[in-house]
């Protein structure tokens, strides 16, 4: 016998899920349990009272329970959230029919609808001579209508209450006191149908005195449990974010280590596997915040990466400022070239990124022993071709500084440069060789 | 690289063993290493001690009240006359580096910093000059802005660098050494120091909390 799935109010319904969650615990089509619930509200109410139990009492889909701890070290931290199968699997026979049940049951409009024809037909029997008590229809209706509109907010309370936008909040904080107004105005209403105006009045000082009292007796109670709630709350994030982090530790730092040292007699291969663990786990660590990329640092630190892996060569990348270009396509193209030509000939290298409101800026250092730019031979592209032509293509400007110790390559992109096929040229590329010094 | 001949008095603060004794295997007879310590209370006392010239101090660290390095700064504040500190992390998180520089380090290098580089930062720390790796400076960019102002800001003004100090940051951020600095901008080398020094004072005394905010909203580096 399979096993049931615990009962959990399902998400994405009209009011509260409860009829779909508990279809789902008991295995019964969606549609009979919401009319069941239908024929035991037209009853004497015991459907909409079971329906409020279970509203109450029934934990959400996505409410955490302490599960966290059971999983363990590598799974998971948070279980993925699986959409189930929406209805169960109808047969052909009184797939029709149930379908039809689904819709009419299921749509808040239809819902609305018949609430609003039971009041016609109220009306029509009024008209034709029945005598009806309005508050009797009335006053449950104002409750049902409070209630509704304030348990609404159970379910978002979590993160609209918790650390939710304030305008939202403030709408949650409305929407419940509106709900527990009206509830007050009908009991209210209720009650004078009972007493007289004055003693309404006594009544309601004494309820509200005893309510004080109430509420001082009780309150450092109330305050101590959601203060235990909220430390206990706080506990199981810590905890699941630390089952994350052992489970990535376990991932990729553990599995490295293992081949590191089974790697031990080859130092290069030692190098390159630490260095790319280190990156990885860096990137893991500080930027998760951050899944905006395609920006220039973004797209240069990548470039970076990729070629101190294929070199194993450290290139140290520094950044400051946003750029304000969409494109960086020829930029990060030259910085690329830049960096190959500084590890391949003179070893690590380090780039600084400058953005600021009119230009971005690329700086590729290294320490090598210099080199002469009109001693290249013409036909060396690299220098001349892949990083000068294609910045002045591109609309920037790039400048080469070559001392004896070391070689700058300085790329300038405007903020607003088009390439020269949309009209405007670029400066003119200076060629800047100085002697060597010292 | 020239060391003056006689041995730095150094403490190293770091919770990695490994790495303590690495770094004592790496730095050998240019330095005297006085004492280890791996906790923020133990480094405390180490320190007050020792009285070391230079402290190699670790940014993350346990004990204390989880301040790390920033907390043994703060701990031996009233030291910072004879005792230089400078942190070395392999932590490239701006509100670490930022969080130590203001507790009152006179400088900031990263682990994998080489052996040369790491003993002439020594040798400046313990002139009190300030140390900035290229890292740094970015930040210090970064945080204060790149404009700069025309002329020098007076020194009151702790919340803008002046265009030279911008200047200078800006080369210390493309990897260029003091020397070769004081070369591009045809100032002496004593002058890049005052330059970084300053600097220095800036962001360990500005009020702005612009200055946390930012290094908070940085956790992405």
């Amino acid at each position: 016998m399979p096993q049931r799935p615990p009962l959990r109010r399902a998400l994405g319904t009209p009011v509260a899920g409860v009829c779909l969650g508990l279809s789902r615990h008991l295995g019964y089509p969606v549609p009979l349990v919401r009319l069941a619930f239908i024929v035991l509200t037209l009853a004497g109410g015991i459907g909409l009272l079971l329906y409020c139990w279970l509203w109450v009492f029934a934990p959400t889909e996505k409410e955490p329970t302490g599960e966290a701890a059971v999983r363990g070290l590598s799974g998971p931290a948070l279980a993925a959230y699986e959409p189930r199968p929406q209805d169960s699997p109808e047969r052909s026979a009184s797939s029709k029919a149930q379908r039809g049940l689904d819709t009419l049951t299921s749509s808040p409009e239809i819902m609305m609808g018949s609430v609003l024809l039971g009041l016609g037909a109220l009306m029509l029997a009024q008209l034709l001579g029945v005598s009806i008590d309005w508050r009797i229809v009335m006053v449950p209706a104002v409750i049902i209508g409070g209630v509704g509109l304030a348990w609404s907010q159970l379910d978002h309370s979590q993160t609209a209450l918790g650390q939710g936008a304030p305008g939202q909040r403030t709408a949650a904080l409305w929407q419940i006191s509106c709900g527990a107004g009206l509830v007050l105005v009908a009991m209210l209403v209720i009650a004078g149908g009972l007493v007289g105006t004055g003693e309404l009045i006594a009544g309601t000082i004494v309820g509200a005195i005893l309510l004080a009292g109430l509420a001082l007796v009780l309150a450092p109670w109330f305050i101590k449990l959601y203060r235990t709630s909220q430390v206990e709350r706080e506990r199981a994030a810590a905890e699941a974010e630390r089952a994350d982090i052992a489970a990535h530790l376990h991932d990729s730092v553990l599995q490295t280590l293992a081949m590191i040292q089974k790697q031990k007699s080859d130092p290069a291969e030692v190098e390159r596997l630490a260095r790319s663990q280190e990156r990885q786990l860096r990137s893991w660590l500080y930027r998760q915040n951050a899944q905006a990329t395609g920006t220039l640092k973004d797209q240069v630190l990548s470039v970076a990466a990729e070629l101190e892996e294929l070199h194993s060569v450290p290139v140290e990348v520094v950044a400051v400022g946003e750029s304000r270009r969409r494109q960086h396509e020829p930029l990060v193209a030259a910085t690329r070239e830049a960096i190959l030509n500084a590890i391949r000939h003179a070893g690590p290298a380090s780039v600084y990124i400058e953005s600021t409101e009119a230009e971005d800026a690329v700086f590729v250092r290294d320490r090598g022993p210099g080199f002469e730019l009109d001693a290249i031979a013409e036909d060396r592209m690299g220098v001349r071709e892949s990083i000068i032509g294609r910045m002045k293509r591109g609309g920037g400007t790039a400048r080469i500084r070559s001392r004896s110790s070391g070689t700058e390559v300085q790329l300038f992109m405007p903020a607003e440069a088009q390439s020269p096929e949309n009209g405007s040229q670029g400066a003119p590329t200076q060629v800047e060789a100085e002697r060597p010094q010292e | 690289m020239t060391h003056t001949t006689t041995q730095r008095r150094i403490v190293i603060v770091d919770d990695h063993r490994i790495f303590r004794a690495g770094l004592r295997a790496e730095l050998g007879d240019s330095v005297e290493v006085v004492a280890e310590a791996s906790t923020v209370d133990e480094a405390a006392q180490v320190i007050r001690h020792t009285l070391p010239e230079v402290v190699l101090l670790d940014v993350h660290m346990p004990g204390g009240t989880g301040g790390g390095g920033a907390e043994v700064v703060k701990l031996c504040r009233d030291l910072l006359e004879q005792v230089k500190f400078l942190a070395i992390s392999v932590s490239d998180q701006a509100t670490d580096v930022v969080s130590v520089i203001r507790a009152g380090a006179r400088g900031y290098v990263t682990k994998t910093i080489s052996t040369d580089e790491l003993l002439s930062a020594i040798d400046a720390v313990a002139e009190g000059d300030a140390v900035f790796s290229p890292r740094l400076a970015g930040f210090v960019l970064d945080a204060f802005g790149t404009s700069g102002l025309a002329e020098d800001v007076r020194d009151e003004e702790l919340d803008r660098l002046s265009a030279r100090e911008v200047e200078v940051m800006r080369l210390i951020a493309r990897g260029y050494t003091y020397r070769e600095i004081a070369s591009e901008l045809f100032i002496s080398i004593k002058t890049v120091e005052t330059h970084v020094s300053k600097v220095l004072r800036k962001l360990q005394l500005s009020s702005r909390h612009e200055l946390t905010r930012w290094a908070e909203q940085r956790r992405i580096v």
